[in-house]
C-alpha cells in the first residue's frame, strides 16, 4: 500500500520537484541550526558577545522558526516521494531520533540555560546543541547513502 | 587541467577516500554541518545589511564580531570541500553543477573585494549614516550567490559521470533480481587512461533524466528508462536516491 503511494504520488512526476526541495532543505537547516549555532556560539564565548544570550536568542527567533517551517515543509514531502525506503533507512531513523532529541532539548534545557545567561555549564550545554544538530544533519547525508534493500 | 584532476585522484589519499563508504559520505556530513553553523552567519549579516532583521544590533558588531568565525567556517568548507573533489576530481571536472559552483565562489570572493570598503569594513559608518543602496546591494547580491551555492552543491549530485570516466564510487548496493548487470570485465577494468582524448570523443555530460526512473520496489524495476542500459557490461548506473545516488553496477569503463 506503501508503495503504491509512492507511484501515485505527483511529486514523483516531475524531475525538478526533488531537487526543488532538496535546496529548499538546505536552507531551512542552515536557518534553523545556523540562528542555533549563534547563540551557543555566544555561550561559548566566540562571535556576537556584547548581547546577552537570552537577547540574541530573542532576536533570531525569527530566523529559528522560518527555518523550522521550510525544513518541516520540505522534509515530510520528501518522505512522501519515496517512503518505503526511508522507513527501511537505517539513518533516517537515526536523523528522526536525532531530531526528536535535538527539538526536545532545544525547547527545554537550551533555552532556559539561554534564558540564565553564561555559564561554564551553559557552555556544556552548546556543546551538546551543537552535537545534537550536527548529528541530525549527520544523518541527513547518510540517507542517501545507505542501501535500505528493498 | 585534466591531467592534473586525473592525478589528483589517483593519490594514495583520494583513492582510499573514494573507496571507502563510510569516509566520504562522512566528509560530505562535516562539509554540510560547516554550511549549517557558519552559512546562517553570512545571512544574518546580510539581512541585518537589507534591514530585514537584527534591526537592535549595531552592522558594525555584526561585521566585525562574525568576520572571524565566518572565515574558520569558510577555510572547513573549503578543507571538507577539496576532500571531497579530490576523491571524484576527474567526474568533478566533467560536472556542470560544480564548474557553475566555482564561477560562483569566483564571484563571492571578487565581491567580498567589491565592497571591502564601502561596506564590510564599513561597519561604523553605516551605522552613523544608515543603511545605504550600496550595503543594500552587496547584501542582496551577497545572499543570491550564496544560495546560488548551494544549489549548484546540490545539482552536483544529479550529473550523471561521463562513461569513460576512469575512477568511479565502488558499488555501494547490490542490484535486485533481473537488474543485474554484468560484471565488467577485467580487459574493461584495465583499460588504460587516455588522457585528454576522451573529452573529444565523448562529448560533455547530460543531466540525469529524473527521479521517477529510480527503483522504488520490487515491482517497480523495470520502469527504469532504457532497462537494456543495465545490461551493458562495466556500466555505472546512478540511480538517484535522497541526498545522493544509489550506485548500482560496476565501476566506470
Amino acid at each position: 500500500m506503501i508503495i503504491q503511494a509512492a507511484n501515485a504520488n505527483p511529486l514523483n512526476g516531475s524531475e525538478l520537484i526533488f531537487p526543488a526541495l532538496e535546496c529548499a532543505h538546505i536552507i531551512g537547516f542552515a536557518l534553523l541550526i545556523g540562528s542555533i549555532a549563534l547563540v551557543d556560539f555566544r555561550l561559548l564565548g566566540v562571535g556576537l558577545t556584547r548581547q546577552e544570550p537570552a537577547e540574541l536568542s530573542k532576536s533570531l527567533f525569527p530566523w529559528t522558526l522560518a527555518g523550522l517551517v521550510l525544513i518541516f515543509f520540505s522534509g515530510p514531502l520528501m518522505f512522501s516521494t519515496d517512503p518505503d525506503m526511508y522507513y527501511l533507512n537505517w539513518a533516517f531513523l537515526i536523523k528522526m531520533a536525532c531530531l526528536a532529541a535535538a527539538l526536545v532539548f532545544h525547547f527545554s534545557i537550551h533555552r532556559e540555560t539561554v534564558r540564565r545567561g553564561a555559564s561554564a555549564g551553559a557552555k556544556a550545554v552548546a556543546c551538546a546543541s551543537l552535537t545534537l544538530w550536527a548529528s541530525v544533519v549527520f544523518g541527513g547525508i547518510f540517507i542517501g547513502f545507505i542501501d535500505p534493500g528493498l | 587541467m585534466l591531467s592534473f584532476c586525473l592525478w589528483l585522484q589517483s593519490t594514495a589519499l583520494f583513492t582510499d577516500l573514494r573507496g571507502s563508504a563510510i569516509v566520504y559520505p562522512a566528509i560530505l556530513s562535516l562539509h554540510m554541518v560547516a554550511l549549517a553553523f557558519f552559512g546562517c552567519m553570512i545571512l544574518v549579516t546580510d539581512l541585518r545589511l537589507l534591514g530585514a532583521g537584527l534591526r537592535n544590533y549595531p552592522v558594525a558588531d555584526l561585521l566585525d564580531r562574525l568576520r572571524t568565525p565566518k572565515w574558520i567556517g569558510f577555510a572547513l568548507m573549503v578543507t571538507f570541500g577539496v576532500l571531497l573533489f579530490g576523491a571524484k576530481a576527474e567526474e568533478y571536472y566533467y560536472n556542470i553543477f560544480f564548474r557553475a559552483k566555482m564561477i560562483i565562489l569566483a564571484l563571492i570572493l571578487i565581491h567580498g573585494l567589491a565592497f571591502r570598503r564601502g561596506v564590510y569594513r564599513n561597519g561604523a559608518a553605516l551605522d552613523a549614516s544608515g543603511l545605504t543602496g550600496t550595503s543594500k546591494l552587496a547584501a542582496a547580491l551577497s545572499i543570491t550567490l550564496w544560495v546560488g551555492m548551494a544549489m549548484c552543491g546540490r545539482g552536483i549530485g544529479y550529473i550523471e559521470p561521463p562513461l569513460f570516466i576512469h575512477a568511479s564510487a565502488p558499488a555501494r548496493a547490490a542490484p535486485r533480481g533481473d537488474l543485474q548487470p554484468v560484471a565488467p570485465t577485467t580487459a574493461a577494468r584495465k583499460t588504460p587512461w587516455r588522457m585528454g582524448s576522451s573529452r573529444r570523443l565523448f562529448g560533455t555530460p547530460t543531466v540525469r533524466k529524473g527521479r521517477d526512473q529510480r527503483i522504488s520496489s520490487r515491482t517497480e524495476g523495470a520502469r527504469i528508462n532504457g532497462v537494456s542500459e543495465c545490461f551493458l557490461p562495466s556500466l555505472t548506473l546512478r540511480v538517484p536516491r535522497a541526498g545522493g545516488f544509489l550506485h548500482l553496477g560496476g565501476s566506470g569503463l
